[in-house]
């Protein structure tokens, strides 16, 4: 009896999915100004989906982000000759997203097949900065991470090209939704609260 | 194939400081810090103008943000002993009371008015010992001899714009106690811009337009002794050029621009006793060693030195005439700063003098801290001699003024030098001076005689002492780098990154909000 359950439930998984994905999450904080004056934080990731019962699939995905600005300020010299006039510092993020969650496909279709989902997150971001690139052994190279956990709701649809008959098949998807992390707690440096419209979409092939 | 991608992909993401991802810009309105830092005994301090912070940078320690309770500084100024700062600043509150404001934004969002609340606190060791609310207008402090108090005032001729909240009381003076930081004010009249204290700190006389006062600091009081004008016709205002009291406290000496009277105020009979000088005087010193005073005229070759109890004045004729004075106890250096290359080491007690003759005019004169020494910045001068001559005329240069064995020794330097810092250890007797757009420093060995250069991270743009033995050097880098020197043993140690504090500025709370006030 055993056995015929997991033979079952081994026949109803076969949608197993991976997708390269674009996703970007919104960032309305203040201080993200100084790494990117768009409210979003983007980049490019992996998504892979595994059903464990038809139309419920447990979904894992990564991202990576480079995000970064060259900053200004006005020179404390009173003549402003040091500074020249440039970018005094550059500060950039490098970031990783991970998820782990659920997405649920009410109508399975080949062609088009939405869906609603949540997620935890786990973000790591590193903080850079450097005021003098000019030089590779400049002493104010700076580094700082810090970690924030998550969450994501979005509602989205896979879409195919219809070829069922095939064992592997290409696929897409695009979802919308609302991400929320913690703060990304940098001590002395700041912190950054980004939370706001998450956008994914992304292609890959399911089998 | 897929494995190379995603080792491509984690490599970028953990990249150093080569590729930093560049895709827009961003500017601020302030500078991230200020390079006019406060060394003290226990650290230095730095204004963070950007994010509204203190820094306290230590060599071994590193960095930290002083917790001033929300406070954003904008002058600092060390106390005498370089125990502790005084800290001027404010921060905003807003007119709008509603418990759902707590930033800026939230303030003006519901249509709230921000205000400053300016306070001076007081900082030892990187904490607030005390801290209080005063006036906007607070821009100057005088310290007692002893360095146990210090009087806040208002210094109007210092240039900056005077900021007034409400209706600013102009009429007072702030007395505070460095040990406990307690504040007491005193009104004193009218604009007062110049507190002196006598030798024992038991007065302090307090220069207004056109009035003098006399507070008792004993007590703890704060009483006013004495008041009276300097003219005794309303419609003649006497601005003193400078002023001074003799070594008793019982005469306030002032000399008016352009004037060549002295008045002597006598503060405890009050009244006004008007001597006669050679020439209007540049500049003035009282020496409480040989209870005289010293007086110049950059138009006329002479001093005057002015006795206490008679108030005579002996006229000592110089072959070239002077402009400042440095006071040594019982002797004084003169110099001029109008082209003259003469200096005179002129004892008070005999009148005679020494003259040295520096090889360029000197522009500033800087006292190693046990008076045996002088530092002389030398500019150039145009000349119409040749050779060696030539070359010396036309540098830059710095003379060290052996002020024991009366002789001077002329070192040429690469640029302009722009400041001066010794070392109070006289096991090891440094100074170390600045030069313009150089990366490096001159450091003087002043036991042997000798210069050598000292190679910085940056570009130097200031410098101080530190410590007993050391220096803290202020270098020109966007986040912020101090280079603390041990000059007996050549080690330089860097901290950097300070100014970095608060770069990621969200949404600016409110310290302190209304209901906590």
């Amino acid at each position: 009896m055993l056995c015929a359950m997991l033979l079952s439930s081994l026949a109803v998984a076969q949608a197993t999915e991976l997708s390269v994905e674009r996703a970007a999450l919104g960032a309305h904080d203040p201080a993200y100004n100084s790494i990117d004056y768009r409210d979003r934080l983007s980049g490019w990731g992996l998504r892979a989906g595994y059903a464990v019962v038809p139309g419920l699939s447990v979904i894992g995905s990564w991202s990576m982000q480079r995000r970064g600005a060259s900053n200004y300020a006005p020179s404390f010299l009173a003549d402003e000759e040091s500074s020249g006039g440039g970018a005094d510092t550059q500060v950039a993020l490098l970031g990783h997203t991970a998820g782990l969650g659920v997405k649920w496909n009410p109508i399975e279709n080949p062609w088009f097949s939405p869906y609603v989902g949540g997620q935890g997150l786990l973000q790591v971001g590193t903080l850079k900065l450097d005021d003098d690139l000019s030089r590779d052994d400049n002493v104010n190279q700076l580094t700082s991470r810090a970690f924030a956990p998550g969450f994501a709701v979005v509602g989205g649809a896979d879409v195919g090209l219809g070829l069922e008959g095939l064992a592997v098949r290409p696929m897409g998807h695009v979802e919308l939704g609302y991400g929320q992390l913690g703060a990304l707690d940098y001590d002395d440096l700041g912190e950054l609260r980004l939370r706001g419209l998450i956008v994914r979409a992304g292609v890959g092939v399911q089998f | 194939m897929r494995i190379p991608s995603m080792t491509l992909l984690l490599a970028l993401g953990a990249c150093g400081f080569e590729r930093l991802p560049d895709q827009s810009d961003h500017s601020v309105d302030a500078p991230r810090w200020d390079k006019a830092v406060v060394a003290l005994n226990d650290a230095v301090y730095v204004m963070l103008p950007q994010s509204g912070g203190l820094a306290r940078v230590h060599p071994t320690e590193g960095w930290s943000i002083v917790d001033l309770n929300g406070l954003t500084p904008s002058r600092l100024v060390a106390t005498p002993d370089r125990e502790g700062v005084i800290v001027f600043g404010s921060y905003p509150v807003c007119t709008e009371i509603d418990p759902k404001i707590k930033t800026v934004e939230d303030c003006e969002e519901r249509d709230g008015e921000l205000e400053l609340v300016h306070e001076v606190a007081l900082v030892r060791g990187g904490a607030v010992v005390s801290a209080a609310e005063i006036a906007a207008h607070f821009n100057a402090v005088s310290f007692t001899n002893d360095g146990t108090q210090a009087a806040l005032h208002l210094n109007y001729d210092s240039g900056a714009d005077i900021e007034v909240t409400g209706v600013s009381d102009l009429t007072q003076v702030l007395f505070m106690d460095l040990d406990s930081g307690a504040i007491t004010p005193v009104a004193v009249g009218f604009a007062a811009d110049r507190i002196l204290f006598n030798a024992d700190d038991s007065k302090a006389v307090v220069l207004s337009r056109g009035e003098v006062l006399v507070i008792e600091l004993t007590s703890g009081n704060y009483d006013i002794e004495v008041r009276f004008p300097l003219s005794l016709d309303v419609d003649v205002q006497v601005r003193p050029q400078d002023v001074a009291l003799t070594p008793d406290g019982t005469y306030a000496l002032v000399t008016v621009a352009g004037d060549d009277s002295l008045y002597v105020l006598d503060l405890e009979q009050e009244s006004i006793n008007i001597v006669a000088l050679s020439s209007a005087p540049t500049a003035m010193v009282v020496d409480a060693v040989a209870d005289r005073s010293i007086f110049v005229y950059s138009g006329f070759a002479a001093v005057d030195i002015l006795e206490h109890d008679l108030f005579e004045i002996q006229t000592v004729p110089l072959d070239e005439p002077m402009s400042e004075i440095q006071s040594l106890a019982g002797e004084a250096l003169l110099y001029s700063t109008y082209g003259r290359k003469d200096a005179y080491l002129l004892s008070l007690d005999t009148e005679d003098y020494d003259e040295l003759r520096l090889e360029n005019p000197p522009s500033e004169v800087v006292l190693s801290p046990d008076e045996t020494l002088a530092l002389a910045i030398t500019r150039p001068e145009v000349s119409g001699a040749s050779g060696l001559d030539a070359w010396y005329d036309a540098s830059w240069g710095v003379e060290i003024i052996d002020l024991v064995d009366r002789e001077n020794l002329p070192l040429v330097a690469e640029s302009e030098p722009l400041a001066v810092a010794f070392t109070t250890d006289a096991a090891t007797p440094t100074a170390l001076v600045l030069l313009a757009d150089s990366t490096d420093l001159m450091q003087l060995d002043l036991a042997r005689r000798t210069a050598s250069p000292v190679e910085l991270e940056a570009p130097a743009v200031g410098l101080d002492r530190f410590g007993d033995a050391g220096f803290v050097i202020v270098n020109d880098a966007p986040l912020g780098l101090l280079s603390f020197l041990d000059p007996a043993t050549g080690e330089i140690i860097t901290v950097g990154g300070f100014a970095a504090a608060g770069i990621l500025q969200g949404e600016r709370p409110l310290p302190r909000l209304a209901e906590e006030e």
